[in-house]
């Protein structure tokens, strides 16, 4: 991200802070997406994160640090957000329109697994794979964003992957039974 | 779908599913909220480091160059971690001057970029210095953690964690909560108790001294795999912090836990290794905890 930018934007500059937002709003909203698997929650969690990120600019002490320090402000949105919600839909079956095949992803099915043990997983333990494998964060860095210890992301990860493989592992269920959001 | 590195895989390849572009009508919302939205200025605090200016960010390295020199020629022989019929009485090493830098504070950095001497600190309990290698980053945790991990961080890779007034679990294997009753104050019963923790492979404990303090040394060993395992949410943890800081194996996990009195502060030393990690790291993670000196806290 561009020091000059930011610096501007902490000073209190609207139009280079406008700048920011369209430069990082996609990536951020991309992260609250995957971390909450609501499209409106996701938006909701957005628009708190880029007002705080406003708001608290100011306080950036390292330009260098802009994504990093953006990315704790969206995963404490995330929290938020998810707090206030409180109404996951653990048996909804959320299919894409034209999903292609992924590289790997060799189904409906789990994608269907994998949607479910995501769901399963804790909004701690849903950012930090998020942060990790989609963002490609290393783990001190994740440690970083979230502010607890390294030992802990390895954990949180370990035990996220683990469920997440569980999920992979069950036998297959009827898609038909399961409603398209 | 056996393979870890499958399921990472297929993690990787779901997770690019979904929504990429942040609607406009949310970027309008938030630009229109910025006049009514005041900016919070800076106050910005003393101890850190890796966020100074150009030249205090010169000047701290040239300190902390400085510092390991004088360091390697300043430190007593008679130091770091030695075997049974080293001194039985503690003979503390003042902290060397000038001062070693600080290690960062979380949360506010956890990047230490230059190699030196550290200095685990406050708001940490016992002043710990220790020489820092190359490509190796920590932190202070708070009041009963210090870290540091052998950068980049990941599977595999040695870290050492310096803890205080841990409460320890009854099962690393299931959510049993903690043991009850604790470990009693003393170094032996913690060693004990940690000995005869359920899930390990866990030597005896034996004699060791730290920096002239005296204490115990046992390792743990985690199984290769946890799938027999319910576990916690928090994975396969051993013991917890008063502020809730876990500290958890990973499968294959080796730890060597130094157990000492300070001043009757019971300090754990553990560095941890895995069975991938290398050789340089091993050594390094060894050379860390050798030049470990504990300052005088009374």
């Amino acid at each position: 991200m561009d020091a000059e930018l930011i610096g501007r934007a902490q000073r209190g500059d609207e139009e280079a802070f406008a700048s920011l937002a369209v430069a990082s709003g996609d990536r951020l909203h991309a992260v609250a997406h995957r971390i909450l698997r609501d499209i409106d929650l996701a938006e909701d969690a957005t628009q708190q994160a880029l007002l705080a990120i406003w708001r608290d600019l100011p306080q950036l002490r390292d330009p260098a640090r802009f994504d990093a320090w953006s990315y704790r402000l969206l995963v404490r949105a995330c929290y938020a957000e998810g707090r206030r919600a409180r109404q996951w839909t653990p048996n909804l079956h959320i299919l894409a329109a034209n999903v292609p095949a992924g590289e790997g992803l060799s189904s409906v099915v789990d994608r269907d697994q994998l949607e479910r043990g995501f769901r399963r997983l804790s909004l701690d333990h849903r950012a930090v794979v998020v942060l990790h494998h989609y963002l490609d964060l290393p783990l001190d860095q994740v440690a970083d964003v979230l502010g607890v210890p390294v030992g802990t992301i390895r954990s949180r990860l370990h035990h996220a992957m683990r469920g997440l493989r569980a999920a992979l592992e069950a036998d297959a269920r009827p898609a038909a039974q399961e409603v398209a959001q | 779908m056996s393979a870890d590195r499958d399921v990472t895989r297929i993690v990787r390849s779901w997770l690019e599913e979904g929504a990429t572009a942040l609607p406009d009508r949310v970027l309008d919302t938030v630009l229109d909220q910025l006049p009514a939205t005041p900016q919070r200025r800076a106050a910005w605090p003393a101890r850190r480091f890796l966020s100074m200016d150009i030249p205090a960010r010169l000047a701290a390295t040239a300190a902390v160059a400085l510092v390991a020199v004088i360091g390697a020629i300043a430190i007593p022989k008679g130091g770091g971690i030695s075997a049974p019929g080293a001194s039985p009485h503690p003979t503390p090493t003042p902290t060397p001057t000038p001062s070693p830098m600080a290690l960062p504070l979380n949360p506010q950095e956890l990047m230490v970029t230059e190699p030196g001497t550290f200095l685990a600190g406050d708001p940490f309990q016992i002043p710990i210095t220790m020489n820092v290698p190359a490509g190796w980053v920590g932190k202070v945790g708070g009041p009963y953690a210090a870290y540091l991990d052998r950068a980049p961080v990941g599977n595999g890779d040695a870290y050492i964690e310096i803890t205080l007034s841990q409460t320890i679990y009854a099962d690393p294997c299931h959510d049993r909560g903690f043991l009850a009753p604790q470990p009693g104050p003393t170094v032996d019963d913690l060693a004990a108790a940690l000995a005869r923790q359920p899930g390990f492979v866990a030597t005896t404990p034996t004699e060791i001294t730290v920096d002239g303090y005296s204490g115990k040394v046992l390792t743990l060993t985690a199984p290769a795999s946890f799938d027999a395992c319910t576990l916690s949410p928090d994975g396969y943890r051993l013991w917890r912090l008063p502020l809730g800081g876990i500290f958890a194996f990973n499968p294959g996990q080796h730890a060597t836990l130094r157990i000492v009195d300070v001043d009757g502060k019971r300090l754990v030393i553990s560095s941890d290794t895995f069975p991938t990690t290398n050789a340089q790291e091993l050594a390094e993670t060894q050379a860390i905890v050798d030049s470990i000196r504990i300052a005088k806290t009374n």
